[in-house]
């Protein structure tokens, strides 16, 4: 096991607009700041995808990351990450993630990151806010490793705060906050909290019409095989999957797997390898 | 001094804070018109897969419930409610957070169907000036947490006794939704409201003066299996 990087604390910023030029979406604005930054691939379908790097390689010890982004009415963008995100051991201070997005109507954002990988002793506080205009989309996933899985690890002392507040026209329409702090591993065994599961699934679809699609949701998402659970349900104008597995890496080809179909489209190449 | 005459001389004597507890106990006892019997929160799905088969395994999952996921999730924003019952727009925020908190479509229509026939059913038969604000500031749907913290402002109750009451319902719901759906029996049940007594106490306590930026559950499986339990082939509960 090689030791985390000892680093002085960072802070990234990248704040990023979405224009309509012409009935294409393209990048108005955008700085950076510290070691996030933003990549652009050519897709080659017209789609706009953006590719974050934080180019420290992870997160630990008190940084700040923050992203902002703003899509203009009728724009669509694709954001997703260059790698899994690592949350290193911490000597104390808790890192914080803010991820904060506007979509204006008839706007549609894909916020699909890959995977979050919580080493033990971690701390991260991590915020996601939207705020969308009444005909306005977004698909938002999430997968979380508790530990890495693949080498065993186990997260006998860690903290992890999520916390998602979405609105539509100003008023909150989802909100959630898990929040596991202390012993994870054994947390992670009981019934009610993991039942034994390592990693986590959530995908949220609050895309006009996307309560309409639960039973297809449900027949996409499936049974999930033995050793993934698996289930959505749709309210409120609004479709939510969550999927609890052993291990992050059959997940994240189950998320992946499932999203290509749900969204008809190919996941971005930085997903396929 | 008789009851009528302590309630209009407006004092805190010992009459009165035993009202407070009666009326406590009739807004949260299972014959008070809320529904409240027809709900699990997912447990009917745990005991389907098995998770829960036994006085252990029910313990467990409860105090998890409790502690780590809408038991205390739920405390918090009654005692937010509480503090913010005389200010209709603090109230309808904390009312909002708290809907838009329910993590599925079954646990959604737990708290808003039970927080709005509590609010009904507490402004009929408890009626105040105090009981008419919180009814205005709330719109039709309203979280039963928040219902019931409200009331509890509005009637004077202090927010720590409301509280530990909560819990204590929200604790006795389940198991007695456990007696109906698992082969557990009712002693084993008893032993296990004992058992949780001493946690309700603690955790109101703990709760008491927290805000919003507290809330947070661990309890994954809760809202996975409230998903599941939408499907399920034999279900007698409606959450």
């Amino acid at each position: 096991m090689a030791a985390p990087p000892v680093r002085q604390r960072s802070q990234g910023n990248v704040s990023l607009t979405i224009g309509d030029f012409g009935g294409r979406s393209r990048v108005r604005d955008l700085s950076e700041a510290g070691p996030l930054r933003l990549r652009f691939p050519n897709v080659g379908d017209g789609t706009l995808e953006g590719i974050q790097v934080n180019t420290a390689g992870g997160v630990a010890c008190g940084d700040h990351f923050e992203t902002v982004l703003d899509l203009h009415p009728g724009t669509a963008f694709v954001l997703t990450t260059t790698a899994a995100e690592k949350i290193y051991k911490s000597d104390g201070p808790t890192s914080t993630i803010v991820n904060r997005a506007t979509v204006a109507a008839g706007a549609t954002l894909a916020w699909l990151p890959q995977e979050t990988i919580l080493f033990d002793r971690s701390r991260l506080r991590r915020r996601f806010e939207a705020d969308l205009a009444g005909d306005a989309g977004l698909l938002v996933v999430e997968l979380v490793a508790f530990g890495r899985t693949a080498h065993g690890e186990r997260l006998n002392d860690a903290m992890f705060e999520d916390v998602w507040r979405i609105r539509r026209d100003g008023h909150l329409t989802y909100a959630d906050t898990l929040r596991f702090d202390g012993p994870i591993e054994a947390m992670l065994a009981r019934s009610a909290i993991c039942g034994g599961a390592r990693a986590l699934g959530t995908i949220i679809d609050l895309s006009p019409g996307a309560e309409s699609r639960l039973d297809e949701a449900r027949a996409l998402i499936g049974e999930a095989g033995q050793e993934i659970e698996a289930g959505a349900s749709a309210w409120n104008g609004h479709l939510a999957i969550r999927l609890l597995g052993p291990a992050i890496g059959s997940l994240r080809v189950h998320v992946a797997r499932f999203l290509a179909a749900y969204r008809g489209t190919p996941m971005p190449r930085v997903w396929q390898t | 001094m008789g009851i009528a005459a302590g309630i209009r001389a407006g004092t805190r004597t010992t009459i009165t804070p035993m009202i407070d507890t009666l009326q406590l106990m009739a807004w949260l006892s299972p014959t008070y018109p809320v529904g409240g019997f027809a709900y699990s929160h997912g447990l009917e799905w745990a005991v389907e897969i098995g998770a829960i088969h036994d006085e252990a395994s029910l313990r467990i999952w409860l105090v998890d419930v409790l502690e780590l996921g809408a038991g205390r999730n739920d405390m918090i924003l009654a005692g937010n409610a509480h503090s913010a019952a005389a200010d209709p727009a603090a109230l309808a925020a904390v009312n909002e957070l708290a809907l838009a908190l329910a993590p599925s479509r079954e646990l959604h229509l737990e708290t808003s169907q039970q927080g709005r026939s509590f609010l009904d059913a507490t402004l009929a038969a408890w009626p105040c000036e105090e009981m008419t604000a919180v009814g205005a500031a709330l719109p039709a749907a309203v979280a039963f947490p928040v219902a019931v913290g409200a009331a509890a402002a509005a009637h004077g109750m202090t927010r720590l006794d409301m509280l530990a009451a909560y819990g204590l319902a929200f604790v006795q719901n389940l198991v007695s939704a456990a007696l109906r759906s698992a082969p557990i029996g009712q002693s084993a049940g008893t032993r296990i409201v004992a058992a949780l007594v001493p946690r309700v106490a603690a955790l109101a306590g703990e709760v008491e003066d927290l805000g919003l930026d507290s809330l947070g559950s661990a309890t994954l499986r809760v809202d996975l299996g409230s998903f599941r339990h939408e499907t399920q082939y034999s279900r007698i509960f409606r959450s």
